[in-house]
């Protein structure tokens, strides 16, 4: 398999990434990225047939803590960071076409009124 | 600011010699007039810190005990949560981010009595090794300005070496505690992972995160420590095992050390005064009754491919929440865009191009067709790293090395990413292994008319914490000469 990041590789990464690279700022970006993929093929040195992924520092330990409820956030504190509100509301643009009603700002669960 | 521990210092304030609000209006002050060249704080909270002094002054006043850490000047790092100012992360996508909770580590630390002076720069997101990928710009190196920090912790350390704060709070995910604290000339530890509540911390890879300390001594880092450590049922990975009472075992002397050296350790890769330097430190430690042990870890090598597979796929997937919605930077609207587009427009214009590489590189790492070629073998490459630490600890409490290959360079001499990532050549390996490690200040070398400071790691077994601190302090107190060096002292 090529493992150039070619420009369709970068397209194709940056859709997966959900990441708007700029046109001006894609030929460089490929390039330096390129030159670090190639550093990271040193662990094709490594000869790891029979050995087990190690998935974290503290792996094999599998804790569950007692399902208690306790203190949520308020909404208002939470609705503070929010970059569009409308009343309790997140704001976000359309989602569904037009013909599906003229909400603008999908309806929660809770009846909160906008 | 007087160079003082932290136990001296509280100390002083409970027997009434001095008070938390002096003792905050100098760190205020100093900050005041350091901080326009340093640009090592993002915020200063003066009104709260002189609050909170004057609440501490006045427990006191009544009898009461107000904490091992009464009135001490601590920074945090923006990729830290408190309720005070803004926790950007050093990232536009955050630059008004205004957490609606405090990290564990906050509420801790203030309930020891700790001040909150101030936020501290970082690189964004916790991704670089000199601080210069901050959305609020590089700080500077309070031993010579025109030169780098170190990174990602880069405000934290800066901070502690100019006397701006007694300590401060950084993270560590690859090595973001030690660098700085090397290339600033201050003691920074990375514990355990999982021996500090990561609640609150900014994700970036969640299995190599840790917070630590950076302090101006041995004593301050444990001090700090035992307050910061110990389970917290808010963070699932945070370890269950007690807290060792690390203050009274870092002070016990104990019996002959056994140090591991490996054999690469000075290596062609490094600068020759970072070569000399490690080469003075291995023969004190030696000289001092420490049995130095060579061995032999050719894996090390790997630890930086093994790290830049890992960190980065990690990264892209804790990063997908910023999407401009819920928080974080949103793009203008463009009339008849798609939700999607709005996702790739406010991503592409919040984060910083090292963000924007590491979401990449990781997305590439774990995308069909390249995850077994990459992703898994830098899983079974951990592996392997981590056995290579777990035998050599057999036989050794701690192995020795540089923290970094250099001293701190000047700001923009690194512009490539591979010359960057090599900082962290000495540090990425126990953040893999999950072990504890710090960074201790063991001289200066002079370069280009300038003394910079030189840092040694120690790396133990995990939960070693007590025994690596007790070691770093021996050698602190053998060689007084070499530790804690403010630029001004």
């Amino acid at each position: 398999m090529n493992d150039s990041i070619a420009d369709n590789m970068l397209t194709r990464l940056a859709r997966l990434a959900r990441l708007r690279i700029d046109p001006d700022e894609a030929a460089g970006f490929s390039e330096k990225l390129e030159l670090v993929i190639e550093s990271l093929r040193r662990l094709n040195e490594l000869e790891l047939d029979d050995v087990e992924p190690m998935t974290h520092a503290d792996a094999g330990r599998n804790r569950l803590d007692e399902d208690e409820p306790g203190p949520a956030m308020s909404l208002d504190a939470l609705l503070r960071n929010a970059p569009v509100t409308e009343g309790r509301h997140i704001a976000v643009p359309r989602i569904i076409d037009s013909g599906s009603g003229d909400e603008q700002v999908p309806g929660g669960g809770d009846g909160g009124g906008a | 600011m007087p160079q003082t521990t932290i136990s001296a210092y509280v100390e002083a304030v409970r027997s009434g010699r001095t008070t938390a609000r002096q003792m905050i209006d100098v760190t205020l002050g100093a900050i005041e007039a350091a901080n326009p060249k340093l640009n090592a704080y993002r915020e200063v909270f003066p009104e709260e810190a002189r609050a909170a002094a004057d609440r501490i002054d006045e427990r006191i006043a009544q009898g009461e005990n107000p904490g091992p850490l009464a009135g001490a000047p601590i920074s945090i790092k923006d990729n830290i949560a408190t309720t005070l100012g803004r926790t950007s992360a050093g990232s536009k996508m955050l630059a008004d981010y205004r957490s609606p909770f405090d990290a564990t580590v906050v509420e801790r630390l203030t309930k020891a009595g700790a001040i909150i002076v101030g936020k501290v720069q970082c690189d964004e997101f916790g991704m670089g090794s000199s601080g210069e990928n901050c959305a609020f710009g590089p700080t500077r190196n309070p031993h010579d300005d025109r030169r780098v920090a170190g990174g990602s912790s880069s405000g934290s350390a800066a901070a502690v070496a100019a006397g701006l704060g007694l300590a401060s709070i950084g993270s560590d995910t690859g090595g973001s505690v030690r660098l700085p604290a090397s290339f600033c000339g201050v003691v920074g530890v990375k514990p355990t992972y999982g021996r500090v509540s990561r609640y609150g911390l900014v994700a970036y890879g969640s299995s190599l995160d840790c917070i630590g300390p950076i302090t101006n001594s041995v004593a301050d880092a444990a001090t700090l420590l035992r307050i910061m450590a110990g389970h917290d049922p808010r963070d699932a990975t945070s370890s269950t095992r007690e807290v060792f009472d690390l203050v009274t075992e870092v002070d016990q002397p104990g019996r002959s050390i056994r140090l591991a050296v490996p054999k690469k350790a000075r290596s062609d890769q490094n600068d020759e005064a970072v070569n000399d330097a490690f080469a003075r430190v291995v023969d004190h430690f030696r000289e001092s009754g420490t049995e130095i042990i060579e061995v032999d870890f050719p894996l090390a090598d790997y630890g930086l491919a093994t790290y830049y597979v890992l960190a980065p796929a990690e990264a892209s997937s804790n990063l997908e929440r910023y999407d401009g919605i819920r928080y974080g930077h949103r793009a203008e609207p463009v009339t008849g865009e798609s939700l999607e587009e709005l996702y790739a427009r406010s991503r592409g214009e919040g984060f910083g191009e090292e963000v924007k590489r590491r979401i990449m590189l990781g997305t590439f790492v774990l995308s069909a067709g390249y995850h077994d070629a990459y992703y898994l073998k830098a899983l079974k490459a951990r592996r392997l790293i981590h056995d290579a630490f777990t035998d050599i600890f057999r036989s050794c409490d701690a192995m020795l090395t540089p923290t970094a290959a250099m001293p701190a360079f000047r700001i923009g001499e690194r512009a490539d990413p591979i010359h960057m990532y090599l900082c962290d050549r000495y540090t990425v390996n126990a953040n893999i292994a999950g072990l504890c490690a710090m960074s201790l200040p063991a001289g200066m070398i002079d370069l280009d008319g300038s003394a910079l400071p030189f840092g040694v790691q120690l790396q133990a077994p995990k939960f070693a914490e007590s025994s690596m601190l007790r070691i770093a302090q021996q050698f602190e107190q053998s060689r007084p000469s070499m530790v804690g060096r403010g630029p001004g002292s």
